[in-house]
């Protein structure tokens, strides 16, 4: 059974749709890249759901029950960390924890425990200083710590890894492959290379409307054709045979080698003829599309 | 409900708003006792300088010292309070402050609840303080002072400031901008100042008139079955406040 489905969602701003029909469907213990191009409506989704806004039309199932627009009790649940977190700047780092804490009906030991814990796990430094005297990278970091400090069923992460250096953007994605154990993460990102690395399915969002959905491999596989390469060092006589065979849709020649985009996904006809050329050939090999190049494969099927 | 109750209360103690609105009580309080016993003695010595002599001006009494206690606050202790208020629903919300507490289980209405029992008891407190140090100096300096009656006339304007709060909240979350609710706020606190002394027929009745009580009622010349209709009025009037204060926060997008 999903842990949350989105079905429908509508939302407007005035005239323009922000959220239009929109459908999300994610699993227990699974991370979720949710992937759009800035303004595509990832963030309007995810206040929607933590309900800092609010929607006109749709339903939003959490753990088999339907959620009322004005239910916060599932928020016992779930975490949320902002594109852009904010705390209180006359609080002290620890504070902070220790109001979530207390929110979420700790004792002072358990508490305690969970900070020490976090102030490893997340990197926290100052604790004991305002929050007013952090850089965000810090801020940021505590409200991952913050997040994690709930326990929840299901981490909600609006591009939280935006105000990071690349070291602090590693480990941050170490920590939550790690936080993945135990809970569903959904994360919305356009940084495209981020979610190839740690999600296990994706969502791509563009307009409000939720274009395509699954695995990488089931995203990335229907949107590119099936490119080949292949290493020579007489392209040209190479190029005369394949060029108008039907079964082709392109030829690119390269500086090294030729790329070659079949019609269909199997490379029976191109290995035939291939074996029929009488040119040295290195390799050939199947050119891997990136989540990049599907993302923006899907996005131009759709601006047609 | 008691951990928001915190969060709040830090809102004003982990700030200056706290200290500020004790210590504005406690020099306000100097000032009137002060102000009322040797007003009289400056008036002299200005006048002297300018040649006129042989003026006798009556000596300061406790009475003139409640009217210096009640104006220094209704001019001075509102204002800042209302500056106190206006922020603390804009500010917030412009300071993006909210997906902090609201990605918690509480209920929204709550929230709203939680920041008026803490503005309201912390307000509170501050004029206890300062009623305790003017009570304090009107006995030394005038030797008399009449507990009873101020406190009533305390407890009057704490009821006339608790509706003022309620409604710039009103204000406060119907257009969000802090300077914008500030300005309304003003202009409806010199309002209701200036029609506080009209009291015929229906006016009466009116809310402002709470203004006017604090004085009366230690000079022991408020006729309580007619201050019944205006209290009762703000007393109901405080109550649709509070509710639209919830309803507004309620329909509010936090975090567009």
């Amino acid at each position: 059974m999903p842990l949350l489905t989105i079905r429908g969602l509508n939302k407007y701003y005035g005239n323009f749709k922000a959220l239009d029909d929109f459908e999300l469907t994610l699993n227990a213990n699974e991370i979720y890249g949710f992937i759009g191009k800035n303004g595509a409506g990832k963030t309007t989704t995810l206040n929607v759901l933590m309900q800092l806004s609010f929607y006109e039309t749709g339903t939003i199932t959490f753990d088999g029950k339907k959620l009322n627009k004005d239910d916060y009790t599932f928020k016992k649940m779930v975490a949320y960390m902002p594109d852009v977190p904010s705390f209180p700047r006359y609080l002290k780092g620890r504070e902070i924890l220790e109001l979530t804490a207390e929110f979420c009906g700790y004792d002072s030991k358990k508490t305690q425990e969970k900070i020490n814990e976090l102030k490893d796990s997340v990197g926290l430094l100052r604790l004991n200083q305002k929050v007013g005297t952090y850089s965000r990278g810090m801020v940021q970091r505590l409200a991952l710590a913050n997040a994690l400090m709930q326990e929840p069923k299901l981490l909600i992460m609006d591009e939280p890894t935006s105000a990071l250096d690349p070291i602090g953007r590693r480990a941050f994605l170490t920590i939550i492959k790690s936080v993945a154990k135990e809970t569903s993460v959904l994360y919305s990102t356009h940084i495209l290379s981020e979610a190839e690395a740690i999600c296990d399915r994706v969502g791509l969002i563009d307009k409000g409307k939720m274009l395509k959905e699954g695995s990488v491999t089931e995203v990335i596989a229907p949107a590119i054709d099936a490119t080949y390469i292949i290493d020579t060092l007489h392209p040209k006589r190479i190029i005369d045979i394949l060029t108008n065979q039907t079964w082709i849709k392109a030829i690119e020649p390269k500086e090294k080698h030729i790329e070659v985009t079949l019609t269909d996904a199997t490379p029976a006809k191109l290995f035939r003829a291939l074996a029929s050329v009488d040119e040295k050939i290195t390799a050939v090999y199947e050119k891997v599309p990136s989540l990049e190049e599907a993302f923006v494969e899907v996005l131009n099927e759709n601006a047609i | 409900m008691k951990t928001l109750y915190k969060y709040e209360l830090f809102y004003f103690l982990k700030t200056p708003r706290a200290m500020v609105l004790s210590v504005l009580a406690i020099f306000l309080s100097l000032l009137s006792v002060i102000t009322a016993r040797y007003i009289h003695h400056i008036l002299e010595w200005a006048l002297a300088a300018e040649g006129i002599e042989n003026i006798d001006l009556s000596e300061g009494t406790i009475v003139d010292a409640y009217a210096q206690f009640f104006n220094n606050y209704q001019q001075i202790f509102f204002l800042v309070v209302l500056f106190i208020i206006v922020g603390m629903f804009t500010k917030e919300k412009a300071q993006n402050m909210y997906p902090y507490l609201l990605t918690h289980p509480v209920a929204r209405s709550r929230i709203v609840l939680a920041k008026f029992t803490v503005a309201t008891h912390v307000i509170f407190a501050s004029l206890v303080i300062g009623s305790i140090i003017f009570g304090f100096y009107a006995l030394v300096i005038f030797e008399g002072f009449n507990v009873l009656p101020f406190s009533l006339a305390i407890l009057v304007f704490m009821m006339l400031i608790k509706f003022f709060m309620l409604l710039v909240g009103v204000i406060a979350h119907f257009n969000g901008s802090y300077i914008m609710s500030l300005t309304v706020g003003i202009v409806l606190y010199i309002l209701f100042g200036a029609l506080s002394g009209f009291d015929q027929g229906p006016l009466a009745w009116m809310p402002w008139r709470l203004y006017a009580f604090p004085m009366l009622i230690v000079q022991d010349q408020l006729t309580w079955s007619e201050a019944y209709g205006a209290l009762l009025s703000v007393i109901v009037l405080s109550i649709l406040l509070l509710f639209a204060n919830v309803s507004l926060f309620n329909k509010q997008a936090l975090n567009e």
